[in-house]
């Protein structure tokens, strides 16, 4: 050919093998893509349209299926392709050995790119190996011209003799640009036309025997040939003093390395040179001739010893066998210039030895930043990868084969094998593991491209053999390290025909998968949440594998963001350390982590002072007896009030954020329950002499009796009605509330030696006079007195007191109210009247203007088929003939028209047998001028009960202190008691330490454990939810509505013991109080944390100040500042190691602006808050 | 006509594009030409180096003390591939030619005397800068050409590096062409 009349072009070596593809006639290519080979497919593609040929181009899901179906091209006569780098051979070895034997009709090439020197491979194998090994001639070119110009040969030499032949670059073939000289199409193009042969094309045993023979034949006749092939030849050496004392002999891109260093090692035109394009079969007479004038060869090739050890003479061969090469690395040309004058030197050839480079060694001493490989700046795998080291630090990371493999930089890769074993390899840990008894978190990575070349398999014998892990598979829609090809999800194929789609998520669930998340880690806290569902799952009793597909776009395919994404753009902010001495030296003490508790919110808004995160820590534990000892330190009535509080430390709780409200309540009732009464653990204290009245015993007045006579005062209790327990006996109904639980309860006021006296009155048949021995009177008398509405028509007989009734059906009279009841109001009691005259059989309307009941009572209301009437309310009562009442109806917020009319203003009626108002009471203060105290509504108190008279207290619903609920009663009468005691002698109130930080609850000795904490309770944004697995809140069991309203039997059965240690164990964060779960030692970059003497411990000189413990306490018991600014811990530029972070030699971190892309997520990486958005400008250092 | 050329930066600068640059040049110039890449794994952020051999060469790669030019987008890059570079000799003095803010230390005073030994010239410019100016980051490594085919004794001329990038810009010719203008600004005139 004469190439002068080509057009010449500067092509990548890969592109000079696809311009021979075409131009050769070649029809039909299958490749899958690895470096180095990946440009050959695409330029392909490129050259067909340019040429106009019919090109059949497609990336195969692997190297063995891109090998057979070429293979089935080239059975039906057309010149096929196929290329894949040398460790894809291994994946088609089994479609090799075959297609030797078997061979082909129309030529096939297949192209193996090797890599020695590993630029981006994991072994060094030399391809021309195995090619020996298969029996497959192979070709080595030495330069991309020589690469395209032996495609057309190699093809014509295939269908000579029908077998595929091997054409094997190496990375300085591939990624090498040369001009090279390009031509027209000069095959022509063939028809397909298989012609069936089945001894052939579908051999036996038997058959084959013969077609190994015919192989052998034919390889025979190939070497023959190859002595006369245009690139290989002899270059003899200008000075002819035979024989030679050294031959070289060079096969492929070693030729071209030696033929440019000759010189500068003054061995130019001395030696004689033997180049090698064909290595297998090796033209051992032409090797042999060119010997016949050598003394003694050496031998250079790449990767291995192909030619080497096919070379049988009578004279000394060097190379790597002898040791004269090295038997690893790239032989690049400064590696042969220093080989071959040691073999010339050694053979008496005198050479020069270029001397050494100064500059090399001045620039090691510089000891340049290493710019090791790193995912591009915004790469999604980075966030999977820091989300994942962060989050589960012990866990075991098998990875897999792509640009992924770099989360090894992150910690979050520990094993790279070949493609898809990962997969394989979380199987295997995890049965090794299991054998032991032991199951480690096992999270696996592979890309969406490598899962779809070999990743299904593994996951198919995963399913299978029931292993358990997570598999992470990282969905960027390409196949990106290779340079994006098209993944079979991607909808896109190699030359653009039409093609389908191959679902992932369906890929994956037919491999036997249930559990299939997607997901998206650029919401770090987010994917957390996924991540340890998905590990939750995997260790589930009926779980299994669960994959969790996470999914985004490759910022470079992309160039940037994805479509639709706001850029972040981002900076790092720079102060002056925080009261450090030395810029560059360890925080000051004050800025550094410290473990301190913090008062959970459940306790801090628990009125009756309940250590509420102790409670559950007791509970949890299965220790219900002690939680109920620790309930009974502030107050006697923990099954009472498990029953009847309106539980503010549940609104209050943080886990209402993840999953619903731990079941507090319950909690404190099982504890009442099944501990040993308040009888074993309280006694009275040794007697003071002194002497108090407590008039009223109700919640407030008991309290207050409870805590004074364990302070050795001398209590006497008087109460008005015949027993004792206020509202909790007479007004809150035995389905709530039974008697038995109660009476239980106040059996303590015998044991602490409390004087009762029931039926006295104050003011009726206790006078005021009576109680002046007493060194201090408390007055807890309730608001008895019933608030009436004041419309006419309520005199009418038929409109009565939800709060009588009550009464009246606990004293045993229960009157019979008719078939249609009104109740009036939206509070407890309402519920109560309601839902008790429900239980004699009547409908019942609630009309009322504010619901202020507990949520739970009025839902079991509904459930007893209750009918409830937002903001309607009555506006008068007419009686009815028949005995029955009418009720006038008005919407809260209507207004009457103009003019008078005889009837009150409504806007509907309804009759009713007995309507019950609920509005609530006031105290009757009919006592208190006797007293001294100003006459009102309720008895004016301090936040301790104390009025204007020093020997007088009140608490309860009869003062301004704890009305309302029976928790606010018990609060009052402990405030009381306290400030009782402190004027009888006994300590002064530290409100301060006794109040749980800004809450309403105060602790009965301000001794108490935990007095001291009085930092405020973590909020929910300050709880770190994702470590929490989701467990919904235990319901309570109920009784069936229509069950339940035969009797007073009691509805909520609560929780039995295990289930509320179940609920406490499993559900309670302990917000603000350490538990010693060990994550801050765990995720503490530099391990400054340690343990010891059940303490945690910090080194000030491995702190680095990073905040990550703090940040990452799951429940805010780690107390340290946030900084806002950049304080050089190298967090950042450790674990989530973006090439944009650049870390100056003083630590301190910037952005570079000019590889960012703005995706933001560091933003959520810095724990000190230093990383943030951009607010206009370039970072300023100072 | 022989020259040896390391190109250096960091993945994502536009090492390549220069090269290709350069490769076009030898094209027009009908000089053969050889030429390596290094691919692999860093798309973004790595190192990369890329040898262009013009004249007769048979490999494609360039020994450590050969090279008669070195174009370094980033300073610790030109620090690293400084070895390449030959003293200076029959083929006259090899050049360094480097985008570096005014401030960095190049080159670092520890080589600083043996570079100067060698005979190897060195050019600097803050390319950096004007592509930002542009907000055009990316083009830093035209700055750069425009800057260095402006300096007497760069084997390439002004013209023939508009000429070659013109035709290989595309949509981004203007830019591309200005980016070469403000190289050149930074040469004086």
């Amino acid at each position: 050919m004469d190439t002068r009349t080509l057009e010449h072009r500067v092509l990548l070596g890969n592109e000079a093998i696809s311009r021979g593809l075409v131009e050769a006639g070649c029809q039909f290519m299958s490749a899958y893509p690895g470096t180095p080979s990946s440009e050959i497919l695409p330029a392909v593609v490129r050259y067909r349209a340019e040429l106009g040929v019919d090109f059949y181009a497609e990336w195969s899901t692997n190297e063995k299926v891109a090998l057979e179906t070429a293979l089935a091209a080239a059975y039906t006569g057309k010149r096929a392709a196929v290329a894949m780098k040398q460790v894809g051979l291994n994946v088609a070895a089994d479609p090799a050995l075959s297609a030797a034997y078997i061979g082909v009709a129309g030529g096939l090439l297949l192209i193996v790119a090797d890599d020695p020197g590993l630029h981006s491979s994991q072994t060094e194998q030399d391809s021309r190996l195995f090619a020996l090994f298969a029996k497959i001639p192979a070709l080595d070119p030495a330069s991309p011209q020589e690469a395209r110009d032996m495609v057309a040969r190699a093809f014509e030499l295939s269908e000579r003799h029908q077998v595929p032949v091997l054409l094997r670059p190496t990375v300085r073939v591939c990624h090498s640009e040369q001009s090279i000289a390009c031509g027209p199409v000069v095959a022509p193009l063939r028809p397909a036309d298989f012609q069936k042969n089945p001894r052939r094309w579908a051999a036996t045993p038997a058959a084959r025997m013969q077609l190994h023979r015919e192989l052998n034949l034919k390889l025979a006749a190939i070497e023959d040939e190859f002595a006369a092939w245009p690139g290989n030849f002899a270059i003899p050496a200008r000075d002819a003093a035979r024989p030679a004392p050294l031959g070289i002999v060079a096969a492929g891109v070693c030729f071209s390395h030696l033929s440019d260093v000759l010189e500068s090692v003054g061995l130019a035109g001395r030696l004689p040179i033997l180049k090698i394009a064909t290595p297998y079969p090796l033209p051992r007479r032409l090797v042999a001739d060119f010997a016949k004038g050598c003394e003694r060869l050496l031998v250079l090739e790449e990767t291995d010893v192909a030619v080497e050890m096919q070379i049988r003479l009578g004279i000394p061969v060097w190379g790597r066998l002898s040791g004269h090469v090295p038997s690893h690395g790239e032989l690049t040309p400064a590696v042969i210039e220093g080989l071959v004058a040691a073999a010339a030197e050694q053979a008496g050839l005198p050479a020069r030895q270029r001397p050494p480079n100064p500059l090399r060694e001045a620039v090691a001493a510089l000891q340049l930043p290493i710019r090791r490989p790193t995912l591009c700046p915004g790469c999604g795998h980075r966030a999977v990868f820091y989300e994942l080291r962060r989050a589960f630090p012990d866990a075991l990371f098998p990875g897999d084969i792509g640009c992924y493999t770099l989360g090894l930089n992150q910690g979050a890769v520990d094993t790279v094998h070949d493609m898809g074993a990962s997969i394989s390899m979380a199987s295997g840990f995890y049965h090794a593991y299991k054998q032991d008894g032991r199951t480690p978190p096992i999270f696996a990575t592979i890309g969406d491209g490598t899962f779809f070349h070999s990743g299904a398999a593994g996951l198919e014998n995963a399913v299978y053999n029931g292993a358990r892990f997570v598999l992470l598979v990282l969905d960027n829609g390409t196949t990106g390290m290779t340079g994006a090809q098209p993944t079979p999800e991607a909808g896109a194929t190699a030359d653009g025909h039409p093609g389908g789609i191959v679902s992932l998520v369906n890929l994956i669930r037919g491999c036997g998968v249930g559990y299939v998340e997607q997901a998206d880690p650029h919401d770090l806290a987010g994917f957390q949440r996924i991540l340890l569902d998905a590990l939750d799952h995997s260790r589930a009793a009926d779980g299994g594998i669960a994959v969790v597909l996470a999914r985004y776009v490759c910022v470079t395919e992309m160039k940037g963001l994805a479509a639709g994404q706001q850029p972040i753009p981002v900076e790092v902010r720079h102060a002056p350390r925080p009261r450090a001495a030395d810029a560059a030296g360890p925080l000051d003490a004050a800025w550094m982590p410290r473990h301190v508790d913090r008062v959970s919110p459940c306790a801090e808004a628990c009125p009756a002072g309940n250590d509420i995160e102790r409670l559950m820590l007791l509970a949890g534990a299965g220790r219900l007896d002690e939680a109920a000892h620790l309930l009974y330190e502030e107050h006697p009535f923990p099954a009472t009030l498990g029953r009847v509080c309106p539980h503010p430390c549940e609104t209050a709780c943080n886990r209402t954020a993840l999953d619903g409200a731990l079941s507090i309540n319950a909690i404190e009732r099982a504890a009442g329950d099944s501990g040993r009464s308040a009888a074993h653990w309280v006694t009275p204290g040794a007697p003071t002499g002194r002497r108090v009245a407590v008039i009223g015993a109700g919640p407030a007045g008991l309290t207050a009796a409870y805590h004074l006579a364990r302070r050795g005062h001398g209590v006497e209790v008087f109460e008005a009605l015949p027993e004792i327990g206020g509202m909790l006996r007479w007004a809150i109904t035995e389905y709530r509330l039974p008697p038995a639980v109660l009476g239980r309860e106040l059996d303590v006021f015998a044991r602490l030696g409390v004087t009762l006296h029931t039926g006295m009155r104050l003011g009726d048949n206790l006078a005021w006079r009576a109680l002046d021995d007493f060194d201090a009177v408390y007055l807890a008398t309730g608001a008895w007195q019933q608030r009436a509405l004041g419309l006419p028509g309520e005199d009418c007989g038929r409109v009565g007191f939800g709060l009588d009734f009550l009464r009246q059906v606990r004293s045993g009279n229960a009157p019979r109210l008719g078939a249609r009841v009104a109740i009036v109001g939206g509070g407890n009691t309402a519920i109560d009247a309601a839902r008790t005259a429900r239980r004699q059989g009547a409908a019942i309307d609630v009309y009322y203007d504010v619901l202020l009941a507990i949520p739970e009572e009025v839902d079991a209301a509904r459930a007893e088929g209750i009918a409830f009437h937002e903001a309607i309310v009555p506006a008068g009562f007419e009686p009815q003939p028949d005995g029955s009442v009418r009720v006038l109806l008005r919407p809260l917020a209507a207004r009457a028209p103009q003019g008078a009319t005889s009837r009150p203003f409504h806007t509907e009626s309804r009759s009713a047998d007995q309507v019950l108002v609920c509005i609530g009471g006031d105290a009757d203060l009919g006592y208190a001028p006797a007293a001294g105290l100003p006459a009102g509504r309720r008895i004016a108190v301090d936040a301790w009960g104390r009025t204007a008279d020093p020997r007088i207290f009140a608490g309860g619903d009869a003062s301004s202190l704890g009305a309302g609920t029976v928790v606010g009663a018990i609060n009052a009468g402990k405030r009381a008691a306290l400030a009782m005691d402190e004027r009888l002698g006994g300590p002064a109130i530290a409100a301060e330490a006794m109040q749980f930080a800004r809450g309403p609850g105060v602790v009965s000795c301000a001794a108490a454990p935990r007095n001291a904490q009085q930092k405020a309770a973590p909020g929910p944004q300050e709880v770190r939810l994702t470590y929490f697995r989701r467990r919904p809140r235990t319901p309570s069991p109920h009784r069936a509505p229509q069950e339940s309203i035969r009797d007073f039997g009691e509805v909520n059965f609560g929780l039995d013991p295990a289930g509320a240690t179940a609920e406490a164990g499993e559900r309670c964060f302990h917000c603000g109080v350490c538990t010693h779960c060990d994550i801050c030692l765990d995720v503490c970059p530099t391990r400054a944390i340690s343990l010891a003497d059940g303490r945690y411990r910090i080194d000030p000189a491995k702190c680095t100040g990073c905040r990550l413990c703090a940040a990452e306490c799951p429940r805010s018991a780690i107390s340290m500042p946030q900084t806002g600014s950049c304080v050089a811990c190298g967090y950042c530029t450790t674990w989530f190691e973006c090439p944009s972070l650049l870390r100056a030699p003083d630590g301190l971190v910037s952005i570079d602006e000019r590889t960012c892309i703005a995706c933001g997520v560091c933003i959520q990486v810095c724990p000190q808050g230093a990383i943030r958005p951009r607010a206009g400008g370039m970072e300023v250092r100072p | 006509m022989k020259c040896q050329t390391v190109i250096a930066g960091i993945g994502g600068q536009g090492v390549l594009f220069a090269a290709k640059i350069l490769t076009e040049i030898a094209r027009r110039r009908e000089v053969p030409v050889l030429g390596s890449q290094t691919f692999g794994m860093a798309q973004r952020g790595g190192s990369v180096t890329t040898h262009l051999k013009m004249g007769e060469f048979e490999s494609p790669l360039i020994c450590e003390g050969d090279a008669d030019l070195l174009l370094a987008l980033d300073a610790v890059e030109a620090h690293r591939t400084l070895p390449f570079l030959r003293a200076r000799g029959k083929g006259g003095a090899p050049a360094c030619v480097v985008n570096a803010r005014e401030d960095a230390a190049f080159p670092d005073p520890r080589v600083a005397g043996l570079v100067a030994d060698m005979g190897i010239v060195v050019h600097r410019c803050n390319a950096d800068r004007e592509a930002l100016a542009m907000k055009l980051p990316l083009v830093a490594n035209l700055v750069l050409l425009g800057f260095a085919s402006s300096r007497p004794g760069f084997p390439f001329a002004y013209a023939e590096v508009c000429e070659a990038t013109a035709a290989l810009s595309g949509p981004h010719r203007t830019t591309n062409l200005e980016a070469l203008e403000r190289g050149r600004a930074l040469s004086g005139p």
